[in-house]
């Protein structure tokens, strides 16, 4: 009998569509890799399936025995266990805790059994080669091996169907090792797995079958031994080698100035530093996967992680904070516009004119002015702004920086759920900002964008990130979609990983 | 304990070194306070205080609060005063008076765990009514507490105060956590929800219990209270709740959660009671008292604070 099977499974959040049709099965035994880019709907399939997300529509199978469950435990009764990159363990705990929290061994079903738990720890532990942790704060743990108690947190469940999401990208290359031992031996006892991941080499290492996912849509299934690479690149990105090369009008100018640059910045939660420069009238796309240190590394320009010490304009400064940044000619772009963007509650105007007259205490351009500029529409200026549609609150914000007249524009994918005509209205500041002699470094997870952004500039670069680092640097005017794909997606025979 | 608690154990050691510094200056400023009946008066006085810090310390170390327990005392007060001046025996009024507490904590409970209501704005509402509650059974303080009770609670065997038979009734029920699996969910509850709750442990089911038991030992605090005043007043847990929560901050217990002993409860909530025990032995003019006993209420919150700071710097 099939182990598990799932049909036509969708979903979406708001007006965004996550997942449009996923099917998929896994037999007994079968390691079945998931690959897929940003926003492919990789991971929502997963916690679906785990439990922690409720489908819109679609049926799933456990054992041929239809399969609903609406919280993980109930998926963990089922043994159906899911293992995340976003960690689960708890920081006040200690591995040994941590590891039997889903199954607490009790004696005579009410005392904690200390002793138990000490035994079933250390043989999970033992068996992942993590010999003498059992009794250490979890919070104490380098990351890489908080991913390997998490994934022994998940063993211990004694799944008949484990779910492993992305887990190996933070993974040393000896622990990896380990790992696929131990997934082959879950294997052979027939277990399924579902190993989520966008690591070449071991989808080719360890998997039997693919399952390649675009737009929230399964694109292709095929056995391991029966494809390349480059075939499953070519399902990944589509047929978009189509992308139309409009020769945009391109003036050669001759390299601008530097306006800032940045040596040893170091970014939250990995260990080497970055080296960065940018020059006056350039757009640096910033590409990769999602979660590869991106958004930390406009944050920590932004001076949110603590001091930077940069040159900006050939005058050496440290920014300490944002407010530092701000009056240094830095201005911040986030596309999480609840958290982030706007002051729900407040004005248009009010919102417009929060850097100008908040932060640094001058007036700014005329209120009207800058909108035009912008070109929001909208009704009138004390209108609150969530009555405004998403993009038009977007060019709020950026009006926001705009009338400060900013050098250095660092935006987090800025664009995320704003509509078509919008998001090109966006592009379009930002090319007139560098018109203006003024840069601007975009985050974001949509390929194509940076690739459209990138030939409509005079300048342009993109740069791809991977594990915290810059892996690699294209001309914006020869760059594709195709290109960054590659570039975000490790190899066999890549040294980057 | 052992190694599951060592930790957690030292969590408290601030508090005790702020016990033990006041019981060496009382020691000096006030008479015979090294002797059994200073000793018993102070239990009778501040065991109501130690049961609450410790109902308070599970509620917090869950990542909750709960700012109700002061006016359950008071509901369970005038409630068991008044059905025993009803003609109501000592123990069917006793335990009709603990359910009526407990009612409030399910309430409590049920609301913050299913409906997923923020439990400061829940407690403060459940606070009023019950405090309500309280005033509608009895608007003035007044009626008598059964003599016997009286009697017995002022009372020590073998040197030990009686009201420590209700600091060990509390610490009994705090080993119904520390002793079981569900001790081990509450901390990782009380460190983040959503991690607790993706590891399949029914948050909610412990979200509830927290607020049951801090409302079955508010209950119990009631009955000390009792039997130290003799008398129902339906204010008289009031003041309470606050102290309460300073008592268990002191003692250990973090704010946000997942961090927390009753041991350092009981050490807090001791410290508060011998700082306020000094400000009354200074012989102060009693308008000086509150602000006096409230700037040592601070201090030991910011020494409790330092140390823990410095413990954390140390495991970075």
């Amino acid at each position: 009998m099939r182990l598990f099977e799932c049909r036509h499974i969708a979903k979406r959040y708001g007006s965004v569509v996550a997942l449009q049709d996923a099917s998929i099965t896994v037999e007994r035994g079968e390691i079945r890799a998931i690959l897929g880019g940003n926003g492919s709907g990789k991971s929502t399939l997963s916690k679906i399936i785990g439990g922690a997300v409720a489908p819109d529509s679609g049926e799933m199978f456990l054992n041929g025995q239809p399969y609903r469950v609406h919280s993980p435990a109930q998926a963990k009764r089922h043994r159906v266990v899911f293992t995340s990159q976003e960690l689960s363990l708890l920081t006040n705990l200690t591995v040994e805790q941590n590891l039997v929290l889903p199954q607490i061994p009790a004696k005579a079903g009410v005392l904690l059994d200390r002793k138990a738990m000490r035994r079933s720890a250390q043989a999970v532990l033992d068996r992942l080669g993590l010999a003498d942790i059992a009794g250490m704060p979890a919070a104490s743990l380098p990351p890489n091996r908080q991913f390997m108690v998490e994934f022994a947190k998940a063993l211990l469940q004694q799944p008949e169907l484990l779910i492993i999401d992305e887990i190996t990208s933070a993974l040393y290359r000896e622990d990896v090792e380990v790992f696929k031992q131990v997934v082959r031996e879950l294997s052979a006892q027939g277990c399924g797995i579902l190993f989520i991941s966008h690591r070449m080499p071991e989808i080719f290492s360890l998997c039997d079958t693919v399952t390649v996912m675009r737009n929230g849509v399964v694109v292709g299934d095929h056995r391991v031994d029966s494809v390349d690479e480059d075939r499953l690149l070519e399902l990944l990105t589509g047929d978009r080698q189509t992308t139309d090369r409009q020769a945009a009008p391109r003036v050669q100018v001759h390299d601008g100035q530097v306006l800032l640059s940045v040596k040893g910045l170091k970014l939250p939660g990995y260990a080497h530093t970055l080296d960065f420069e940018v020059r006056k009238g350039e757009v640096i796309g910033i590409a990769g996967l999602q979660g590869q240190g991106q958004s930390q590394f406009v944050r920590a320009l932004f001076g949110m992680y603590g001091p930077v010490e940069a040159v900006i304009d050939n005058e050496k400064r440290v920014i300490r904070s944002p407010r530092e940044a701000v009056r240094a000619g830095l201005a911040f772009l986030s596309g999480d516009r609840e958290r982030e963007g706007v002051f729900a509650r407040r004005s248009i105007a009010e919102n417009l004119k929060a850097v100008s007259d908040g932060a640094l205490g001058n007036k700014g351009l005329p209120v009207v002015d800058v909108l035009r500029q912008v070109g929001a529409k909208y009704g009138k200026v004390t209108d609150p702004v969530v009555s405004l549609s998403g993009g038009n609150q977007q060019k709020v914000i950026i009006g926001r920086w705009t009338s400060v007249q900013p050098k250095l524009l660092l935006a987090d994918d800025p664009t995320k759920g704003i509509d078509v005509q919008a998001r090109h209205d966006v592009h379009l500041i930002f090319r007139d900002l560098t018109r203006e002699g003024s840069a601007v470094v975009l985050v974001s997870s949509d390929d194509e964008e940076l690739v459209n952004i990138a030939r409509t500039v005079e300048q342009s670069r993109i740069i791809v990130m991977y594990g915290g680092r810059f892996v690699k640097a294209f001309a914006g005017a020869d760059v594709t979609v195709q290109d960054i794909i590659e570039a975000s997606i490790p190899r066999r025979e890549g040294t980057h990983g | 304990m052992n190694t599951r608690f060592s930790l957690k154990r030292f969590q408290a050691l601030p508090s005790l070194l702020l016990v033990l510094l006041f019981v060496v200056i009382d020691a000096f400023l006030i008479p015979h306070f090294l002797s059994d009946a200073y000793a018993s008066s102070f239990f009778t006085s501040y065991t109501p205080l130690i049961l609450l810090t410790i109902a308070e310390t599970v509620v917090l170390i869950g990542g909750g609060i709960d700012i109700s327990i002061g006016s359950i005392v008071s509901l369970v007060n005038v409630t068991w005063v008044t059905l025993g001046g009803a003609g109501w025996g000592f123990w069917s009024s006793l335990v009709v008076s603990l359910l009526a507490g407990l009612a409030i904590g399910v309430l409590n409970g049920a609301v913050v765990a299913w409906l997923r209501v923020s439990p400061l704005l829940v407690t403060l509402a459940t606070s009023s009514i019950a405090g309500g509650l309280a005033l509608w059974i009895m608007p003035y303080p007044g009626g008598s507490a059964s003599a016997n009770l009286v009697t017995w609670y002022q009372a020590t065997f073998a040197g030990i105060p009686a009201p420590l038979l209700f600091v060990v009734i509390a610490y009994l029920l705090w080993l119904g956590w520390a002793l079981t699996p569900w001790g081990l969910r509450l901390f990782a509850m009380g460190n983040h929800m959503h991690k607790t709750y993706v590891s399949g442990v029914p948050v909610a089911s412990i979200q509830f219990a927290t607020y049951v038991f801090s409302a079955l030992v508010a209950g119990i605090a009631a009955i000390a209270v009792t039997a130290n005043t003799g008398a129902g007043d339906p204010t008289i847990g009031a003041t309470y709740t606050l102290y309460a929560i300073a008592a268990a901050v002191i003692g250990g217990v973090s704010l946000n959660g997942g961090v927390g002993t009753a041991a350092g409860a009981i050490f807090g909530s001791i410290f508060l009671g011998l700082a306020f025990s000094t400000v009354y032995a200074a012989n102060m003019p009693s308008f000086y008292q509150d602000l006096t006993s409230g700037a040592i209420v601070l201090c030991g919150i910011i020494f409790a604070s330092l140390t823990k700071l410095r413990r954390r710097r140390q495991f970075a």
